[in-house]
Formats: C-alpha cells, structure tokens, sequence
C-alpha cells in the first residue's frame, strides 16, 4: 500500500510534537526517550480532541484535557480520574513507521518507504489538489503528502536554495490558476 | 510607574506585558473592556489615544502608543543588556516590527472577525494570514539550518520575536491552521520556554518540559 512522507526527521524533536497529515487523516508525531518516532491519529481515544494539543513527557504523551497519559506503544497507562490504569486496553491508534533518507514514512499498512536521493530540504506547501501537484514535479525526488482533498505538501530533495526556487514557482502557477 | 491600557486577550498587549516582565519593570495595569465593551472607543479612551487601540503606555510624563513603538520605547530606555533591540541590527528589526503590523492586520482581523465577530473580508484576511507565515516559515528554517533560534540571527531574541510571535500563536483562533509551518511551531515553542513567559488565553495553556530540544 501508499507510504507517505510525513515529516523531516529532524523536525521532530525530543520533547515537541509535530503535527502532520496522511491523506485525510490528521496525525501528531512524537519523539519518545526511546529516541523512536511515534506516528498516532491526531486523535484522543477519551474525547476525540487532538493529541496534539498535548504534551511529549519523553516516556509517555499527555492528553490536554484530562491529563490521560499514553506510553510509546500508545497504551494508555494512567487515568488521572481513574487514580490508576482502566481496567480494559485502551489505545491511541497507532500507524506503521519508517525512517529513510531523512524523511519519517507513515502507512495505514505495512510502511514501505520509496527510494529517494540526496539531502532532504524545505518542505512546501502548495494549495492545489495532490494530482495537480503530481503532473509539475518530479515524484523520484519530491515526495508528496495530501493534505486534505485541496492542499499537497511537498517535501522535496536536493540543494535547498535551489528546490525552493523552482518549487515556490511551481506553486505559484497551480495557486494563481 | 509606568502605566499600561491593556487587555488580556490582546496579542499587542501581551507584546508590551511580555517585555516589560523581562525587563523586571514594574508596570500597573488598567483593564480596558474591548470587547464586549468597546471601551477602546469611548470618549474617555479617546483622548488618551485618538486612534482607539491598545495598548498605551504613559511613562514619565509621555504618552506612548502602537504596540511596536512601545517595544523600542521600552527596550531603548530600560534594557541595560542591550540585547533586546541591539544597535547594530536595527534595520533588520524595524523589517519585522513592520511584518508584525502586517501580522496584525490579516491574521489577527480574522480572529477578530471569528471570535469578536468584527464584520471584514475574512478570506482575503486568511489569504494574507497564509502568505505571511509561508515567509516567516521559510526564513526560520533557512536560520535554523544556519543554526539560529530566532528572527534575527543572534544567540538571543529580540523584539523582532517579541512583535511577531502573538498574532502567529494565536493565529489557529482566526481560522488559519498552524500545521503545515513545522518551523514556526519549533520558534514558538522555544519562545514560549523563555524565563518568565506568561501565556495569554489561546496561545498555548501549557506549562512545557524545561529542557529545550
Ligand atoms: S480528551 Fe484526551 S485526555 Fe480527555
């Protein structure tokens, strides 16, 4: 199935949470002491707000409302109402993960990264539909995410100051048209 | 004392608020009921500053207003650190005290618009809004790579950070989401870790892990 690129790795550091899109689905990226990087739905099991808008402890996420704290595996390991664990599993839903070539890759299946080449560099956001986007770059060496059914993002490789240039008109065209 | 017209939902206020709190100056405050009230254009209000904005200071006899007017103010008679407004990267400063007047009238007319429900073209507002952040996005990630933390390249902040930063955190109330400007997201939260930030409501209700990434 579809492996996405759907973050610098650098960007996503210990202690922050970085927010990003698969298709349709909003996702929160995490970092855990672990050093492993955490792709989850944006989504929390108790209320259905956004993880997101939680904090990184390092061993474990926070829920912000209600403090429910989920560990690297997403499990939820403390109920602060409950003083304790809920008796049944309750988990964050949880995507498949790969690094390569400095991008981080999220699947809804089994994450099979493409193969890309050189440096990865300045991610750009284009608003037009993904299948616009798809027909002006080169998909061997820009990886590209949908946002949504009318926004792309694309994560482009190769010398920076250069990419942004040709992107940033590429974007340009596709918006103004 | 200095005298602050503030309004704690006000971004522009929250610049003032914030600077002087890392000056350690002390300031009294003077609530002005904006909105619902729209005390701002009262008569009484008026006259203190003709424009009817917040904030205003009044300092030793003078009346200042205009968020970032008063951010030089400030940092100009009281910043013995000089690191706030340093002499010799004040051009690239007053670029992004302009930025932040940019800032305030699209991002921040569309909050506005959503949660005082002021009547603009809040489209084009967002269009604006959008524009803007790819910019700051971009250069804060082409600075970033040249391993800088803030606005304008130095080991510290400065009140280029301090003008930009509210208007951009807040920027999810006005309808524009903040996700696809990762950089950003990185610059705010290492602002929002400085000594002695005090959030304002909206912008982030956390106290964060101290240890800076
Ligand atoms: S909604 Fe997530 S902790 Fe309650």
């Amino acid at each position: 199935m579809t492996s996405y690129v759907v973050a610098l790795e650098k960007d996503v550091r210990p202690n922050s949470i970085v927010r990003s899109m698969m298709g349709d689905t909003p996702l929160v990226i995490w970092r855990g002491s672990s050093g492993a990087i955490h792709v989850w739905l944006d989504c929390c099991p108790h209320r259905s707000v956004r993880l997101s808008a939680g904090r990184n402890m390092g061993d474990y996420l926070e829920g912000v409302y209600h403090g429910w704290r989920f560990d690297e595996t997403g499990l939820v390991t403390l109920v602060p109402a409950l003083q304790g664990r809920p008796s049944e599993d309750i988990r964050a839903t949880v995507y498949s993960t790969a690094l390569a070539d400095g991008f981080v890759w999220a699947s809804d299946d089994a994450c099979t990264p493409a193969e890309s080449a050189g440096e990865p560099c300045y991610p750009v956001h284009i608003a037009a539909p993904i299948d616009q986007v798809r027909q002006q770059v080169d998909t061997a060496v820009d990886h590209l995410t949908p946002w949504g059914t009318q926004e792309t993002m694309v994560y482009p490789t190769g010398n920076p100051e250069q990419r942004r240039a040709e992107l940033s008109a590429i974007r340009l065209r596709l918006e103004e048209s | 004392m200095i005298q602050l017209h503030d309004y704690p939902l006000s971004g522009n206020c929250f610049k003032v608020r914030f600077l002087m709190d890392q000056l350690d100056l002390d300031y009294q405050s003077t609530l002005v009921d904006f909105y619902p009230g729209y005390e701002h254009k009262s008569p009484r209000f008026l006259k203190i500053n003709p424009l009817g904005q917040l904030p205003v200071i009044e300092d030793n006899g003078q009346t200042i207003r205009d968020a970032q007017a008063i951010l030089v103010y400030l940092a100009t008679a009281y910043d013995t650190s000089g690191t706030w407004f340093p002499r010799d990267r004040q051009g690239e400063i007053y670029q992004w005290l302009a930025f932040a007047d940019e800032l305030t009238g699209s991002i921040s007319a569309a909050r506005l618009h959503d949660a005082m429900f002021y009547s603009l073209d809040v489209a084009k507002a967002r269009a604006r809004g959008t524009k803007l952040l790819r910019i700051v996005d971009e250069h804060l990630w082409f600075t970033e790579k040249d391993g800088h933390d803030w606005l304008v390249p130095l080991p510290h902040p400065t009140i280029a950070d301090v003008a930009c930063l509210p208007y951009i955190a807040l920027a999810e109330e006005g309808g524009i989401d903040l996700a696809p400007y990762p950089s950003v997201a990185r610059w705010m939260e290492r602002f929002m870790r400085l000594e002695k930030f005090k959030p304002m409501p909206g912008m982030m209700p956390l106290e964060m892990p101290k240890e800076t990434p």
